[in-house]
């Protein structure tokens, strides 16, 4: 068809595809920490099944992506950047596909202390996530706007607050970790899994915030 | 051959080749305009069919000119102005079927380089490399590299205009209905300046550079009006989430994508309708070119070519238009509008100076301008590449193939 060959979809739209896929994963972790923390193995297994498969699709648009960005397409974004947003989103999917797993090793004590502040810490990550989706879904509206003015205002807005809730989200997995590591005879299993889960869970606010830093990039270039 | 049959065959030649350009090059003038929903396919061929037609029988014989008598030296067929004729016919065939048979296989051939190639080969078949005017041939050819550079630079810096004073605006619906009519100022002045100045020789009309001017100031000052009142129409809500109120923005320059898509088809009618004109005028006026006449082209030879490309558009083109409307989906006005401006212009400035050259290469050239000001989501630099190698086949290959049909018929006519 000739010169229209020139014009290919814009990745954005694709990379809103995929964080829809990661979100299916993040959505499952308040369902998970509950299962597991009233011990019901059978549907932590379900669930981090669930994670795992829906981890799988977000790796395939991944790929997908990535092989329809040959060095011949040329973008208002550096491609290392659009790289770089794509393998930190996967990154969330992965961290929480890990921690399914991690819940699924063994059945484990949970401190009295714990079962109560266990939630904001979840729902101050998850906090992080839904705003990398807000601002995922802005940039297309972003590229219509050519990366300037009262949209990119509006987006480096949501950025600093993600940013803030990261920090919170790391002060509530610093008292956590304290929590744990001061609860008297837990033995040395449920120790080491929940500092393990701990950290698993911050990382997947970590990956995001790490997202969000490279959005910042494409903004300010 | 008598020169009756000699006429009417350069006029079927000549329509062919019209066709040709009306079936698949008018797609690409008019497929930003349609990709971006500016306007509809219908509204497409309707502008395409008028602009082209006028900017063909308006602007149309600089190129035409060139094409005739730029390239070979005409004279040197003085005593066989019949040689002359038969070549112009075997460069409109040989360019006519290689456009045709390119297209189908997807290359994005230039007619407008079928057409010179065609010329060279019948003219060094004839009387040698000699007879080929290389200055001219050198200026042709350098206007292919810098005329997409030309379409580039421009819609560079009218996108950035677009980016920078309506899109970074606080409200960038009110900037825009703000710039709207200046825009359309801009792009009429710039039309109705060249179609006026030195342009209207065919309707015997001769406008000094001051009166074209000022008859220009006067349209543009009615365009500026007319957009003025049609975007105050347009409601502006600022309480609308940003994702709504691009598409608010996109309105305005969808009503001015239709000017742009006007202009568009006028500079591709005044530039490529000559790839048909020019040769065939050579035919037809054979005998005053290759002696030292003056030739006064007569109306019908540029209907011939405006004609054609309406038939070849309605008859086939309005399919392209189509699947190419589909097919674009990350265009949208504001990227159409800087992109057809700068094609346009180019174009259209081109052609006043007599340069035959690529439409279509030159819209490239524009689309990437608006990707570099970052405008769009994604081009595949690789259509560039193959622009390029089809760039570089189609001179020697039109050559050839007008060499051979030139010796065709003279082996067959001329014993």
């Amino acid at each position: 068809m000739g010169i229209f060959d020139l014009f290919r979809k814009s990745p954005f739209i694709a990379i809103g595809e995929m964080m829809r896929e990661v979100m299916e994963c993040t959505n499952r972790v308040p369902s998970l920490y509950d299962a597991f923390i009233n011990g019901d193995h059978e549907k932590v297994q379900q669930i981090a099944k669930e994670i795992s498969d829906h981890e799988y699709k977000t790796d395939e648009i991944k790929n997908s992506i990535r092989q329809s960005l040959p060095n011949s397409i040329f973008m208002p974004v550096a491609r290392g950047d659009l790289l770089q947003i794509i393998t930190s989103m996967d990154a969330i999917a992965d961290k929480t596909e890990d921690l399914g797993v991690l819940m699924t090793f063994k059945k484990i004590a949970v401190p009295e202390e714990l079962k109560n502040r266990i939630d904001e810490f979840v729902k101050a990550v998850l906090k992080v996530i839904e705003l990398s989706k807000n601002v995922i879904d802005e940039l297309e509206t972003l590229r219509e706007a050519s990366f300037t003015g009262p949209e990119a205002k509006h987006i480096v807005e949501l950025l600093d607050k993600i940013n803030e809730s990261e920090h919170e989200s790391d002060v509530f997995q610093y008292d956590l970790t304290k929590i744990v590591l001061n609860t008297e005879g837990l033995d040395c299993a449920s120790l080491i899994l929940w500092m393990k889960i701990i950290e698993t869970t911050g990382d997947i606010a970590n990956a995001a915030e790490k997202m969000a830093n490279r959005i910042r990039l494409i903004i300010s270039q | 051959m008598s020169p009756l049959i000699i006429i009417l065959l350069a006029a079927a030649f000549g329509f062919y080749m019209a066709w040709n350009i009306g079936a698949n090059d008018v797609a690409n003038a008019m497929g930003t305009s349609v990709g971006a929903r500016s306007v509809s396919f219908r509204q497409a061929i309707i502008i395409a069919a008028i602009f082209e037609f006028l900017g063909a029988i308006l602007v149309g014989n600089h190129v035409s000119l060139t094409v005739a008598k730029g390239i070979v030296n005409p004279f040197a067929y003085a005593d066989h102005a019949i040689v002359f004729a038969y070549g112009m016919l075997a460069t409109l065939l040989a360019a006519a079927l290689w456009v045709n048979l390119a297209t189908k296989l997807g290359m994005p051939v230039s007619t407008t380089h079928s057409i010179v190639g065609g010329v060279m080969g019948f003219g060094i078949v004839t009387h040698g490399l000699s007879s080929i005017e290389w200055g001219k041939v050198a200026t042709i050819v350098a206007s292919w590299v810098v005329s997409p550079i030309s379409g580039g630079i421009i819609s560079f810096l009218i996108f950035m205009f677009i980016s920078k004073k309506i899109l970074a605006d606080e409200k960038p619906v009110v900037a825009a209905k703000r710039y709207a009519p200046f825009l359309a100022f801009m792009v009429s002045m710039v039309l109705v300046f060249s179609m006026l100045y030195k342009g209207l020789k065919n309707l015997h009309l001769n406008f000094t550079f001051t009166n074209a001017l000022l008859i220009a100031v006067g349209v543009s000052i009615v365009f500026y009006g007319v957009i003025y009142k049609i975007v105050s129409n347009i409601p502006v809500d600022t309480t609308l989430p940003y994702k709504r109120r691009y598409p608010q923005v996109e309105r305005v320059f969808a009503i001015l994508q239709v000017i742009t898509a006007s202009y568009m088809a006028f500079s591709h009618g005044a530039n490529d309708v000559a790839n048909a004109v020019g040769p065939l005028m050579g035919a037809v006026y054979a005998a005053a070119l290759t002696s030292h006449k003056h030739v006064e082209m007569s109306m019908w030879v540029l209907s011939i070519g405006a004609v054609g490309i309406v038939a070849g558009l309605s008859m086939y083109g309005y399919k392209v238009i189509l699947v190419v409307g589909r097919k674009i989906t990350d265009m949208t006005p504001s990227r159409g509008f800087a992109a057809e401006f700068g094609a346009a212009t180019t174009v259209l400035v081109c052609s006043k100076m007599g340069l035959p050259i690529s439409t279509t290469h030159t819209l490239v050239g524009a689309v990437i301008g608006v990707g570099l000001a970052r405008g769009i989501g994604a081009l595949n630099l690789k259509v560039v590449k193959d622009i390029i190698v089809s760039w570089l086949l189609t001179l020697p290959i039109a050559a050839a193939l007008s060499a051979a049909i030139f010796m065709a018929l003279k082996g067959l006519f001329l014993g």
